[in-house]
């Protein structure tokens, strides 16, 4: 599991390994306590039905995370407070509630709930992306006109400002910003644009 | 310029805007979204823009209906009052609230009162750091709609203190507390938002990796 790639806010978070596990982990993993704060889900279709079929958006929202990880459209998610400071608390007591309802054995195995303080912060020395590609070959990677529109992004114009200056189409652009994104590994816009700020390969 | 009243009291600003209403729960949210939002439901010639993860809008006008007590499913029809939503992609949400605004607009509107929820870290929402550069831009994109006033909703009793400093405080030219308009002296217009706090949201900087 490429640890890296987990985010640093408070709450839980789940991470997909290469096993196609959905690993669980919260603050006090995060803060390095211990393994023993993963909580390992092994996905398949009876859980994400199940978890579709409740009457609770939080539930709903972590089986469109799991399946827009294993589309590619996400490495990883998180989920902070909602309702209440007990909101990542109250999922892993869905999944067990799950598992208690028959949803499929072995779908959901629980170890451990923990609640806990906000993590330390844990990434790479050097800017990277979630794969371990150095920034820079990533930014190599880029087309000329994606490169430009990342110049573009860099200066905060939207989509269809950014299509009136290059006289491109709207839907082009959007292509564009989707590749930047995914190329230098970052999860969001304002990401990738930070990415290549700290290199200094733009200048917002 | 479209001079903007609220319901209580006597206070107004000009539009367009784009001001942060910080409420502690769900009955001040109702307080305080009813009192930006009632001269609208009750004037024909005002429009109204609800958005927000999807279904919240529907929801919230249930309860706006309630508080105005009559029915608005005509004001809905007509396109009076529009319904939108928000998307994982932050320029895509952009889009969603400026089309029906520009729309609105044009119809004749005005002023067309908008209300929006922050959401933070919402699957089917955009990453916080994404809301907030749409946050940061919400005010430049609506300059040419002199009608629009837009106010965003900051449930403190849910949002974690950055959404509320970096979201509400800094990318609003006001904010309403406790029913009270100010001025919010964080306020970073778009550019120096960017450069100022965007790029170096501390979840975006890289740190030392520590030993585990």
């Amino acid at each position: 599991m490429d640890h890296a790639a987990l985010d640093l806010q408070r709450g839980a978070i789940a991470v997909l390994d290469p096993d196609g596990n959905v690993t669980w982990a919260d603050d006090e993993w995060a803060a390095g306590d211990s393994e023993n704060a993963l909580t390992r889900v092994p996905i398949g279709g009876n859980l994400l039905q199940a978890f579709r079929a409740q009457d609770d958006p939080i539930a709903r929202a972590v089986a469109n995370a799991i399946v827009a990880i294993f589309e590619g459209r996400a490495t990883y998610f998180e989920i902070e407070h909602r309702a209440s400071p007990e909101s990542p608390r109250s999922i892993l007591t869905s999944i067990a509630a799950l598992r208690g309802n028959g949803a499929g054995a072995g779908a959901a195995v629980i170890h451990r709930v923990v609640s806990g303080h906000p993590p330390a912060t844990r990434r790479p020395q050097d800017v990277r992306t979630p794969s371990g590609e150095p920034i820079g070959d990533a930014m190599a990677r880029l087309t000329p006109r994606e490169r430009e529109v990342l110049e573009f992004m860099a200066t905060g114009l939207d989509n269809r400002a950014i299509a009136a200056k290059l006289s491109i189409q709207y839907s082009t652009v959007r292509g564009h910003v989707r590749a930047v994104i995914e190329k230098l590994g970052a999860r969001s816009r304002l990401e990738a644009v930070a990415r290549a700020y700290q290199r200094g390969l733009v200048t917002p | 310029m479209t001079l903007v009243q609220f319901g209580k009291g006597d206070q107004q600003l000009t539009a367009p805007f784009h001001i942060a209403l910080i409420h502690y729960g769900e009955d001040e949210l109702r307080q305080g979204v009813f009192s930006f939002l009632e001269p609208a439901l009750n004037d024909p010639n005002q429009g109204i823009y609800l958005c927000g993860p999807e279904g919240e809008a529907s929801r919230f006008l249930d309860t706006l209906a309630v508080s105005a007590g009559r029915d608005v499913r005509e004001d809905v029809t007509e396109r009076r009052i529009i319904l939108g939503h928000g998307d994982a992609d932050a320029d895509q949400q952009l889009q969603n609230l400026l089309d029906p605004l520009r729309e609105l607009c044009a119809r004749g509107f005005s002023p067309v009162r908008v209300v929006g929820p922050a959401a933070w870290g919402v699957m089917g929402y955009a990453a916080p750091e994404d809301f907030l550069w749409y946050e940061s831009r919400v005010l430049p994109s609506i300059e040419d709609l002199d009608a629009v006033a837009v106010m965003c909703t900051y449930d403190a009793a849910r949002l974690p203190a950055r959404a509320l400093v970096y979201g509400a405080l800094e990318t609003h030219t006001h904010t309403i507390i406790d029913g009270v308009l100010s001025e919010s002296p964080s306020f970073m217009p778009a550019d120096r938002y960017l450069k100022m706090r965007l790029v170096h949201l501390p979840w975006l900087e890289p740190v030392e990796e520590t030993a585990r």
